[in-house]
């Protein structure tokens, strides 16, 4: 049989097994499970005999056969020594306080989330836990800022000058003004945003702006992230209900603070 | 009349222990089962069946032999105890009964 010696049974549920199968009925069953696994093996090839045996550990999971803790002698306090019963006591008080401090920490932050009156959601991206603040500009989007906009993307080398070209809107003429921008194509509001995201993102942080690549690589790692987008069509129905948006008045951004905990 | 009832798949592994006589053991029942009855059988379903009926004392088992293929692990052996038999003979006492009792037009 030492064609079997490099054929191991998957690890992982032979130790799931293990801790949960009663330990009278371990050595038999155990057994079994290799028995069938290495026939398996020969009969159905490597990787299903591997599925197999993770199933057959799996079905085991069966109340007769499941090892209860408080049956053994060690945790059953009518039985335990004085000294087992000490150290018992002393590790079930650090779990309470560890899953209080766990508990303790979770809703702390709670004040912040209705600060902001968001709601916590998670960064697919990042995979990590963020409180989102979320609030729409009263005040469009001016001359004066897309000039800027205008003014970085033709000075950067991350952008072509037919795209220069393409972000300027209808009879454009760089204005450094606060009147409202007009013209804007919904394509171009859609880039202004994504630029402003990083602009902004960066300069949380960073009090000179860079490359917009190089900041756009060190926003991957910001604490916070900031974002501007076009309101949906929800929310500019809202706004124009709310007389706060007239609607011919050039356009505004939705502005969203993600904050990773 | 036996104090316990058993089911179906009871029945099935206490016939198939006692088919096996001395070579009783997980895998061999579920290998037995799976010819005879042309029935698929996990080792939890078996093992959980086979317990049950060492509780309520209608097997009896005893380690065998450890193997190399069984990872050094030993077999466990079951036979029928002779409540087991008891209970075997009741079930297929009423089950020939039944039979018996079926009129002849019925399946006609």
């Amino acid at each position: 049989m030492d064609e079997f010696n490099n054929d191991a049974p998957p690890k992982l549920a032979l130790i799931v097994f293990r801790w949960f199968c009663k330990a009278e009925f371990q050595e038999d069953i155990e057994g079994d499970l290799l028995e069938r696994y290495y026939r398996h093996i020969q009969e159905k090839g490597m990787s299903r005999a591997k599925w197999m045996f993770v199933k057959d550990v799996f079905l085991l999971f069966k109340p007769g056969l499941i090892f209860n803790p408080f049956e053994s002698d060690q945790l059953n306090l009518s039985k335990m020594k004085k000294h087992h019963f000490t150290r018992f006591a002393m590790i079930s008080v650090l779990a309470i306080g560890a899953l209080f401090y766990i508990f303790k920490n979770d809703i702390n932050p709670k004040p912040e989330k209705q600060l902001s009156a968001t709601s916590i959601s998670v960064d697919a991206d990042r995979i990590f836990p963020v409180f989102v603040t979320t609030a729409i500009s009263q005040l469009p989007v001016t001359n004066k800022d897309w000039s800027e906009f205008i003014r970085f993307i033709e000075t950067d080398a991350a952008f072509s000058r037919e795209y220069v070209q393409s972000m300027r809107p209808d009879n454009w003429k760089m204005q450094n003004d606060d009147k409202p921008v007009y013209g804007v194509s919904w394509h171009q509001a859609q880039e202004f945003c994504e630029w402003r995201s990083v602009i902004a993102t960066y300069q949380n942080s960073n009090s000179e702006r860079a490359d917009f690549s190089k900041m756009q690589e060190k926003n991957k790692w910001a604490k916070e992230l900031v974002t501007y987008r076009l309101p949906t069509e929800l929310e500019f129905n809202e706004m124009v209900a709310d007389k706060k948006f007239e609607g011919d008045e050039g356009f505004v951004c939705v502005y969203s603070v993600k904050r990773m905990i | 009349m036996s104090q316990y009832h058993i089911g179906e798949f009871e029945e099935v592994v206490l016939l198939t222990v006692a088919v096996l006589f001395n070579q009783a053991y997980g895998i061999a029942i579920i290998d037995e089962m799976e010819i005879r009855l042309n029935r698929k059988v996990s080792i939890g379903a078996l093992q959980t069946v086979l317990r049950r009926l060492e509780d309520k004392g209608l097997l009896t088992s005893m380690f065998g032999e450890a193997t190399k293929v069984r990872g050094g692990k030993r077999k466990r052996y079951f036979t029928v105890t002779p409540e087991g038999q008891k209970v075997l003979n009741d079930v297929k006492n009423q089950r020939l009964a039944l039979w018996n009792a079926i009129p002849e037009i019925a399946f006609n």
